[in-house]
């Protein structure tokens, strides 16, 4: 599972995900395209089971790049736990994203075969997505 | 090679967002001109600019641009786009004037035409090693795209960026040793199968290992 080397401060607060993402918003390495059109968190083992879907779906052709990338810790109270005592301890870590992120990048499949994987892959994500093919990139007036 | 296009356009009134925002209800699409001396505000038709982008080769055009209140009709390309991430609108365009009597350096995408033999009648699998090349040209030679014929490429070959351009008005700057596309036999099932349940057990694994962990 994706997660930092090592980080400067092991907990951290939660924070706002407001605004586009006027930055990795557009295709840069591949074809094809998965985008957010909603901001939120999605785990270290949503983008693992996304990549595993997308994976298995192009039969380990192609190749797929991850654009994101979960380096903010959440911590979470044990459970049946009385509040106080302080932050609970680091769980998982997550990556944020804005709305219009491009969330991972395919080349080298059919486009029908793209568009299949990253349908599968989106069914893992908590997020509203759209598929991007760069060759058939429309701009609306 | 490309022909010049000619694309109209006003000069537009500087200022903050409030101006662009303006404009850009209005049909129009804000933009800057610059490259050689002073930066010219601009402001196009979105719907030209949209027909200039969806003609071949439409972004690495010479544009002849006649701006309404501008001194001299300047020769343009266009340089960068800016949409928005997720309407897919134009908000802004920047573009570059050039001296057509000076080359230009620019990198071009290449396109492979065709199913190469290798693929096609011997199971060879095709290796994109290069997307881009670095050309050097004057602006009336720009190619509107790099094709390349690959329909003749066998297993075990391997053209490099001298072999896939041969006009003689253009030249590679890209190292002309560099590989660019290859066909080569895939590597043994087993093996792959092999790595591939390596893999897939390996993430299984590692859910378990790390739940006990926590407990």
């Amino acid at each position: 599972m994706l997660m930092p080397k090592k980080v400067k401060y092991r907990k951290r607060m939660k924070g706002r995900t407001k605004g586009l993402a006027w930055r990795g918003s557009s295709i840069s390495f591949g074809k094809f395209a998965l985008q957010t059109l909603e901001p939120g968190w999605i785990t270290d083992r949503q983008i693992e089971a996304a990549r595993i879907a997308i994976t298995r779906r192009v039969k380990r052709g192609g190749k797929l790049w991850i654009r994101i990338f979960p380096d903010k810790p959440v911590s979470s109270k044990p459970a049946e736990t009385r509040m106080g005592k302080g932050k609970g301890a680091p769980e998982y870590w997550v990556a944020r994203v804005k709305r219009g992120r491009v969330l991972f990048e395919l080349d080298g499949v059919d486009p029908e075969d793209a568009q299949q994987a990253m349908r599968l892959a989106s069914y893992k994500l908590p997020l509203k997505t759209r598929f991007l093919d760069a060759e058939k990139r429309s701009f609306i007036i | 090679m490309s022909e010049a296009v000619n694309l109209g356009g006003t000069l537009r009134e500087v200022g903050r967002k409030g101006p662009s925002r303006r404009l850009r209800r209005e049909g129009k699409l804000p933009g800057m001109i610059y490259g050689h001396g002073e930066n010219v505000p601009v402001s196009l038709d979105v719907k030209e600019v949209l027909k200039l982008l969806e003609t071949r080769g439409g972004s690495h055009r010479i544009i002849h641009s006649r701006i309404e209140g501008d001194k001299k009709e300047r020769a343009v390309m266009i340089k960068s786009l800016d949409v928005h991430p997720t309407l897919d609108t134009l908000l802004h365009i920047d573009l570059l004037e050039i001296d057509e009597s000076k080359p230009m350096r620019l990198e071009m995408e290449l396109e492979f035409n065709g199913v190469p033999v290798g693929v096609k009648e011997k199971g060879g699998e095709l290796r994109e090693h290069r997307k881009k090349l670095l050309i050097e040209c004057l602006p009336k030679d720009i190619p509107l795209r790099l094709e390349v014929d690959i329909r003749g490429m066998d297993v075990g070959e391997t053209w490099k960026a001298k072999d896939v351009v041969r006009s003689e008005a253009v030249t590679v700057l890209t190292d002309p040793e560099t590989p660019v596309i290859s066909v080569a036999m895939p590597k043994q099932d087993k093996k792959a199968g092999a790595a591939g349940q390596g893999e897939e057990g390996a993430a299984a694994n590692a859910a378990p290992a790390k739940d006990a962990k926590k407990k």
